[in-house]
């Protein structure tokens, strides 16, 4: 039974890959160079950058879109967005699709092999 | 009112909780060492619960549960790198998605589950990975303020930070992003030596002085470009992580003459080398990035976490440079399971502003990173009796300390176990094997009658603190086993290096002394040092006190208490598995002393080598 959910997980993963994910970024830059570059730049004095997020503090520490798929898939798309990648913020919803039914695989499939004993003696 | 604060690091590797109360410390433990599965990923609720049960709270009344990093900055790493490499990506997005938006995502229902609760702020917290990592080293440190500088594979996106901390605040400052990561590069090489990646790279560390930095200019020709201030690239062209399953690739493999070592098979002169490279290319990072973190926060003091800050012979560096004099401090348990310390530091002081407590010695708050269980000794003998495991129960300190110095003189073997668990990956004289440095056997009996673990393996001193200079080019406090200096040059002998260099057989150099302690002197004469404070630990001391009155010797061999492939022990169950398991002759579990040839055969249903996968 396992086995037949994880070869339906791997299916939706698969086919959000394929179907959702690879296509909303087509035409941009097969290197991947519009998310981060790959090689070195002889040219640069330096490749530090300058920190965006340099603490947290009050609702810093608060993540909306880990408390439900309907609040993740607002979260993703607001990330997406913020960060100018429009294709990837249409695949928001698709995500949060795909997280709940590998959420709800994970949760059967738990390894239960964990020792009951924690911290006891015997 | 004081806050009590839980953190949690999980789903990378090596999960651990920590509990801190109005900025205080007061446990905090990896979930190996309670499901006995190394470097357990796993939700730790076996950790969780010894700390809520250290803390004497229910799980209804903490202030605040937090989790050491930010998933869906993470799955946003995992896209963008999934989608760089096109369809390639794919096998690795299948791996990859499972767990981030399967299980890490939903880390709040993990603990909702577990605890029943999500204290008293009805939600988890949330930091980021590297702010956790620099939080685990700034604010248990001895300094008001501080450089700090992080270093790992990778968090969400940073690999990378240098920052400054002040009193009860931290700012990041500069970072480098994935696939940029000088962990990862550690790692790859790791990989190719035919080690396991996350657990070998130590193995990698203690390689090195056993070959030449060959490769060093070609792997800053083809795989890295460093620049004066530390910041470095990498060419992702020659690595497998970005969209494959393996570190490298094959035109890693084919600037290197070959394929990696097959993990378990001789290692030859190749892999040495690669060591002593890759060793040479990341202390020249770390280096000239602790320069650059002077430069620009114009601190005179350094705290260091992150991973690869575990890699001790860079950190010594550090202070052979005297880039900051003595005035350094890295956090015992700087990789993962770090970062739930880290977590809870950080919303004690910067959610819940609680003000930065400092020791009234000057020293750090670490409490030795004795943070873990400890076992009475009702507990003790009532596990004994039930078993019927002879023990003698010596109840005086002076006499207990003199009956294992004097086992240790005629050259015996010594598991010590006594006090609370250690937090970190070092055995610091709570879980350990101890033996006598002087013999120049030690180090092979140790390494395959007892650990079990390759041959070339160095073992580590402790020592006084006071008596540390008698034996080491060190003269700053090193409690937690993260600094490697030379041993001093009129304790070290000469050694012929001739058999070495015709054969590449590493044990030709191991069988030699290399000085007058030779189980603890490497091969280049360095030795990775534990200061032993007598207000940290003050039974350990008075061992190494008595040790010295009856050899004149004041150090000891102190490797951690386990079997290769084991977490260290954390029971005296697990004690007496492994006691009984390995070559150790004598077992201390606190008061009681256990000698190996009066124990009854042992029935044990496992195997020893099926039980633990090697690592």
């Amino acid at each position: 039974m396992k086995e037949k959910i994880a070869k339906r997980t791997d299916r939706a993963i698969a086919d959000y890959f394929e179907k959702v994910l690879l296509p909303s970024v087509a035409g941009a830059d097969k290197e991947g160079e519009g998310f981060f570059p790959r090689r070195p730049d002889p040219e640069a004095v330096s490749y530090f950058k300058r920190c965006e997020k340099k603490t947290l503090t009050g609702d810093d520490f608060i993540l909306e879109g880990c408390a439900s798929f309907e609040k993740l898939e607002e979260a993703l798309a607001r990330l997406w967005e913020g960060q100018g990648f429009q294709g990837l913020a249409g695949t928001a919803p698709a995500a949060a699709t795909l997280a709940r039914k590998l959420n709800a695989y994970a949760m059967e499939s738990e390894n239960s092999d964990i020792s009951p004993f924690m911290y006891v003696m015997f | 009112m004081e806050k009590t604060v839980l953190g949690v690091s999980a789903f990378y590797h090596d999960s651990a909780a920590a509990l801190v109360r109005g900025g205080e410390i007061i446990a905090a433990a990896q979930e190996e060492r309670f499901s006995r599965k190394k470097h357990d990923p796993r939700f730790p609720r076996g950790a969780i619960n010894y700390c809520l049960e250290e803390a004497f709270i229910d799980p209804a009344e903490l202030d605040a549960v937090v989790f050491y990093d930010n998933p869906i900055l993470t799955f946003d790493r995992v896209v963008k790198n999934c989608l760089a490499a096109g369809e390639e990506g794919r096998e690795q997005f299948l791996k990859a998605s499972r767990s981030i938006l399967g299980v890490k995502m939903w880390v709040e229902d993990y603990v909702r589950r577990e605890l029943g609760t999500l204290g008293l702020q009805g939600r988890l917290l949330f930091t980021r990975h590297h702010l956790a990592h620099a939080a685990s080293a700034f604010y248990p440190s001895p300094f008001r303020e501080a450089a700090i500088i992080t270093l790992d594979g990778v968090g969400e996106w940073s690999t990378t930070t240098i920052g400054f901390g002040k009193e009860k605040g931290i700012e990041l400052l500069y970072e480098l992003d994935y696939p940029h990561s000088l962990g990862l590069l550690y790692s790859a090489f790791t990989f190719f030596c035919g080690f396991k990646v996350n657990s070998g790279e130590y193995k990698l560390m203690g390689l090195a002085p056993y070959g030449e930095p060959k490769y060093y200019n070609l792997i800053c020709e083809k795989l890295i470009d460093i620049k004066d201030d530390g910041s470095y690239r990498l060419n992702t062209d020659y690595f497998g992580y970005l969209d494959g399953l393996s570190m490298t690739n094959d035109r890693f493999a084919a600037l290197f003459g070959g394929d990696p070592r097959r993990p378990e098979s001789r290692i030859t002169r190749r892999e040495m080398d690669l060591a002593s490279s890759v060793q040479k290319v990341t202390e020249e990072i770390v280096l000239k990035m602790a320069a650059f973190a002077k430069k620009e926060t114009g601190s005179s003091n350094l705290v260091l976490a992150g991973g690869v800050a575990l890699n001790c012979v860079a950190n010594g560096k550090i202070i052979e440079e005297k880039i900051y004099g003595k005035n350094i401090w890295i956090q015992p348990a700087a990789g993962d399971a770090g970062g739930s310390l880290g977590a809870a530091l950080m919303v004690s002081h910067q959610f819940f502003g609680a003000p930065r407590l400092y020791h009234p010695r000057g020293r750090d708050l670490q409490k030795g990173s004795y943070l873990g269980p400890s076992f009475s000794i009702n507990e003790i003998t009532a596990f004994l009796d039930r078993h019927r495991y002879p023990f003698e129960r010596v109840k005086d300190k002076q006499a207990r300390a003199a009956a294992v110095a004097e086992a240790l003189a005629e050259g015996k073997i010594v598991g010590y176990f006594a006090g609370r668990m250690e937090f970190g990956p070092r055995a610091l004289g709570a879980r350990s094997i101890l033996g006598d440095p002087r013999r120049k056997e030690t180090q092979s009996i140790m390494n395959l009658k007892i650990k079990y673990r390759e041959s070339f393996r160095p073992f580590a001193p402790s020592v006084p603190a006071e008596e540390a200079a008698d034996y080491f080019e060190l003269d700053v406090e090193s409690p937690y086993m993260l600094l490697v200096s030379r041993v001093k040059p009129e304790r070290t002998l000469a050694v012929d290096m001739k058999p070495f260099y015709q054969t590449g057989d590493m044990l030709a150099l191991v069988n030699q002394p290399r000085s007058d302690i030779p189980a603890v002197t490497h091969v280049d004469y360095s030795a990775r040092v534990q200061t032993v404070h007598a207000e940290d630990n003050p039974d350990y001391y008075l061992l190494l006190k008595t040790f010295k009155k009856i050899t004149g010797c004041s150090v000891l061999v102190n490797t951690s208490f386990n079997v290769r492939g084991e977490p260290i022990v954390c029971s005296p169950q697990d004690a007496y598995r492994c006691f009984m398991r390995t070559g150790i002759d004598l077992l201390m579990l606190e008061e009681c002393l256990l000698w190996k040839e009066r124990q009854p055969l042992f029935q044990d249903e496992a195997d020893r080598q099926d039980e633990f996968e090697l690592d």
